[in-house]
């Protein structure tokens, strides 16, 4: 090993052990019972559920897919900006709509919403297995990433699939003991990192590979043009329609991934969260950084193969051991973070809803009721995290392409989740209708390849057929479920 | 219940519509703001603009809440779907509606 790659392992050794250190300590004291570890038994203020969120949406993907992206296609990139400030404007209502819901009945996710308002825990059920089967495959892109990641930035000396162990475990150690708590408190480490990472960033690359961000600017609109208007030079298939239609289906699909909704439920106010609308906007600023980035490994390298690792190319070219050590870490923690709370959100959908009876259960006045609900929801957080690790290791493939469908997907627990808070009539068959429906029309786009279907995003109009079998369902057979409902 | 919680129910969240304005104008940038000149301090016109709207935005949603008499109260978010449970709207009777909230125990 090379003293470049040993002070860069060391780097990374000492901020797992950190996140570890923190992550356990961050629940010293606190009851321990499933709202406590699932959603911190609502008690986050405004900068823990700032920073919590900020971890969320800053993932690895953001700091080298964007980078990756904008080498690749250019500007369409600005999607990622634009869906997740329209989401905190869609947030601005919804999040203390699920809030006050969630709060007033003891409910801990988005199955426990659905088991509630429909009065049917199998609902709950089929809210549960269409999330963990979207959200196991980004678990997995974020382990691979944070295994290239750190393979690149010890210059190869800590393999991708041990660096992927050493994550899960350092992950997994701090949800099951801490929950969203430990998640939360690593998150605070990674913003401090990320922010510094990208502030430097922004300033050294265009500077060391092109003089500056002015000659960059200048370099890229006189030999890639077509990077710096729609669609960008990855075709036509970018263009104004896929944008609008994927910032819009993205935006509001963002408040009902479970993690937000963890987030919003371990608030401890409406105003919290509602704060946090326009607070968390200004995080996003930082996702520029990336992007100019991409556009320095455009103009300085162009001949780059792959595109996903323009940024850690450029920074291992141009960097010392030391700082490429703390990007690494930086990009390392912001896969950490989601991983934790995706694991911790598979957990609790299923020790509550799938295994753990529900909130019948919960509210059976069972003493040992919540320790068990949290113990399976303990297992389950290991078990999914395991599984997205074996895909990692054993399948790459395999399961991410199925995570290009993840937003598609979880578009569909829109209605079933938010649009039955907000209108009395929605009735349980046209909520499992809809959603049945919705998924069917993602996952057939896609097997047969028709997504972006006439430009538009399959998730769109799958959302669209899902909303108009709800409110069919809903209006137009009320009878008949009713009678279907005094028979079960 | 104090009476501006009471007229934010009756109008459910009418005032919050300029929480579109952010949707609208990201919508129109690949539509009025394709270009790259007038560059904007050396920036090209699409990102400029991305990010103007991007400054914009939190600033907008700022002046909603502070003009939003539930932020003012730190009062819950009205919930339609439990009004009749608690008693805050009376109006049709729940057995009327399939899939009425507070089942499931």
């Amino acid at each position: 090993m090379s003293g470049s790659a040993a002070i860069a392992t060391a780097i990374f050794a000492i901020a797992m052990l950190a996140a570890l250190g923190v992550g356990i300590a961050s629940s010293r004291g606190r009851r321990k019972g499933l709202t406590e570890w699932s959603v911190s038994g609502r008690g986050l203020g405004v900068v823990l559920v700032w920073i919590l969120m900020a971890g969320e949406t800053y993932t690895s993907f953001s700091f080298l897919g964007a980078a990756g992206w904008t080498f690749d296609r250019g500007v369409p990139i600005l999607y990622l900006v634009a869906y997740l400030t329209v989401g905190l404007c869609v947030a601005y209502v919804v999040a203390p709509l699920l809030w006050t819901y969630g709060h007033r009945h003891g409910l801990v996710s988005v199955a426990d919403i659905a088991e509630q308002r429909f009065g049917s825990r199998g609902l709950g059920i089929g809210v549960a297995l269409v999330a963990t089967v979207f959200l196991i495959p980004y678990i997995q892109l974020q382990i691979q990433g944070l295994g290239l990641v750190v393979e690149a930035m010890t210059y190869g000396a800590v393999d991708a699939k041990v660096a992927a162990v050493v994550a899960f475990v350092v992950a997994q150690v701090f949800v099951v003991v801490s929950g969203l708590r430990g998640s939360a408190w690593v998150a605070a480490i990674k913003d401090v990192l990320v922010v510094a990472v990208v502030a430097f960033l922004i300033v050294y690359l265009p500077l060391h590979y092109v003089g500056g961000i002015g000659p960059l600017l200048d370099r890229a609109v006189a030999d890639h043009a077509e990077w710096l208007t729609f669609p960008g030079p990855a075709g036509p298939a970018f263009g104004p329609t896929w944008f609008i239609s994927t910032v819009l289906l993205n935006a509001v699909t963002i408040v009902v991934y479970p993690n937000n909704v963890a987030a919003y439920l371990a608030a401890s106010g409406p105003n919290v969260l509602r704060r946090n609308s326009f607070l968390l906007p200004w995080y996003q600023l930082l996702l520029f950084v990336p992007m100019a980035v991409g556009l320095t490994a455009l103009v300085a390298i162009p001949t780059l193969a792959d595109p996903d690792m323009a940024l850690l190319r450029l920074v291992t070219d141009s960097l010392p051991a030391p700082a490429v050590g703390l990007v690494g870490v930086a990009a390392a923690l912001s896969a950490l973070v989601p991983t934790s709370v995706f694991m911790l959100a598979i957990g609790t959908l299923w020790g509550r809803t799938v295994l753990g009876g529900g909130l019948r259960a919960a509210r059976s006045g069972d003493p040992l009721a919540d320790g068990r609900q949290l113990r399976r929801a303990q297992w389950v957080c290991v078990a999914s995290g395991a599984v997205a690790l074996g895909g990692a290791l054993f399948a790459p493939a395999l399961l991410v392409r199925l995570s290009l469908l993840s937003y598609e997907g979880f578009a569909q627990l829109v209605p079933v989740v938010i649009l039955g808070l907000l209108w009395r009539g929605m009735s349980r068959q046209g909520a499992w209708a809809g959603l049945a429906s919705g998924v069917a029309v993602v996952v057939v786009l896609n097997t047969t390849g028709h997504d972006p279907a006439f430009g538009v995003n399959g998730g769109l109009l799958g959302l669209a057929v899902n909303l108009i079998v709800v409110v069919t369902m809903s209006r137009f057979a009320p009878r008949r479920v009713q009678a279907v409902d005094s028979s079960v | 219940m104090d009476p501006v919680t009471t007229s934010a129910l009756a109008h459910p969240r009418r005032r919050l519509w300029p929480l579109a304005i952010p949707a609208v104008l990201y919508c129109l940038a690949p539509l009025v703001a394709n270009r790259i000149e007038p560059r904007i301090l050396g920036i090209p016109f699409l990102i400029a603009y991305v990010l103007a709207v991007t400054i914009v935005s939190p600033i907008v949603i700022w002046a909603v809440a502070h003009r939003d008499p539930l932020y003012r109260a730190d009062a819950p978010e009205p919930v339609p779907a439990d009004e009749v449970l608690t008693g805050l709207v009376a109006e049709t009777p729940v057995t009327e509606e399939p899939g009425e909230p507070g089942a499931g125990r």
